[in-house]
């Protein structure tokens, strides 16, 4: 059994996808990305232009892959910290307002099939709203409880649903971008885990 | 010119908006450009002078 190991598993995107079930393009990398891979700034956010809900709802949803090199058993810390930056912006002409209301954080796995599976979540609420045309940055963080002795098998890789909600002001339009930029922490999910 | 500022107060969810407020201020002054016309202008000056006095060198 190995010691515990603080870990910090980035949010990062790729072109060429992880081989793993359906194979991920959205993963939880121990390092970012070099700064300049592929020269493809599309790779530092994922976004949604034309947001139309007028209350509260579900935005942005990726699963994020852990995209181990090795298969080992991996047991997990009680807690992990997730942490999310989103950008809101408004599209329209009537000067109304974008919401950023909540993130949902869902840690799990997903197996050789590229099935997710929950563990556990949390919930980090922001309420952060703007009227500007230009992207206002606002990050939202939970504390996610595992159960005990919980173990990533080699069969599994650990994974993070993200699901970004917000809203735009009725008469308005707007996007919403999650920030994971290559060579930086923008966003991250960090505990401890050992080898079992 | 145009300029936009941001001012952060809390909104009515409890948590931050920022307000994007575009302003109208003058335009920055340009040192380079209104050293460039006064040295342009010392020379015409320097010129006429010479003329004066007979010097052509």
């Amino acid at each position: 059994m190995g010691d515990w190991e603080y870990t910090v598993l980035v949010l990062q995107k790729v072109a060429d996808k992880y081989p793993w079930g359906d194979d991920f393009a959205y993963l939880l990398k121990t390092e970012p990305n070099p700064s300049d891979l592929d020269g493809n700034d599309a790779l530092d956010y994922e976004e949604k232009t034309g947001i139309t809900d007028t209350s509260e709802a579900s935005q942005i949803d990726k699963t994020f892959v852990h995209d181990a090199l090795v298969d080992l058993n991996r047991e997990l810390s009680n807690y992990a910290r997730a942490v999310v930056q989103v950008g809101v912006a408004r599209t329209g002409g009537t000067d109304g307002n974008i919401y950023f209301t909540k993130a949902t954080f869902t840690l799990g796995y997903v197996d050789e099939a590229g099935t997710f599976t929950s563990i556990a979540s949390a919930d980090g609420t922001p309420n952060f709203s703007t009227n500007s045309t230009d992207y206002q940055l606002c990050s939202a963080q939970a504390y996610i409880t595992i159960p005990d002795n919980t173990i990533i098998y080699p069969a599994n890789r650990i994974a993070l649903k993200v699901e970004c909600y917000g809203y735009r002001a009725t008469t308005e339009h707007g996007k919403m971008k999650l920030c994971c930029s290559r060579g930086s922490y923008d966003s991250y999910l960090d505990f401890f885990w050992r080898y079992v | 010119m145009k300029v936009k500022e941001y001012k952060r107060t809390k909104n009515k969810l409890g948590g931050v908006h920022v307000e994007e407020i575009t302003k109208e201020v003058p335009d920055p002054v340009d040192h380079n450009k209104i050293f460039l016309a006064k040295f342009k202008e010392l020379i015409i000056r320097q010129k006429k002078i010479a003329e004066k006095v007979g010097v052509t060198e």
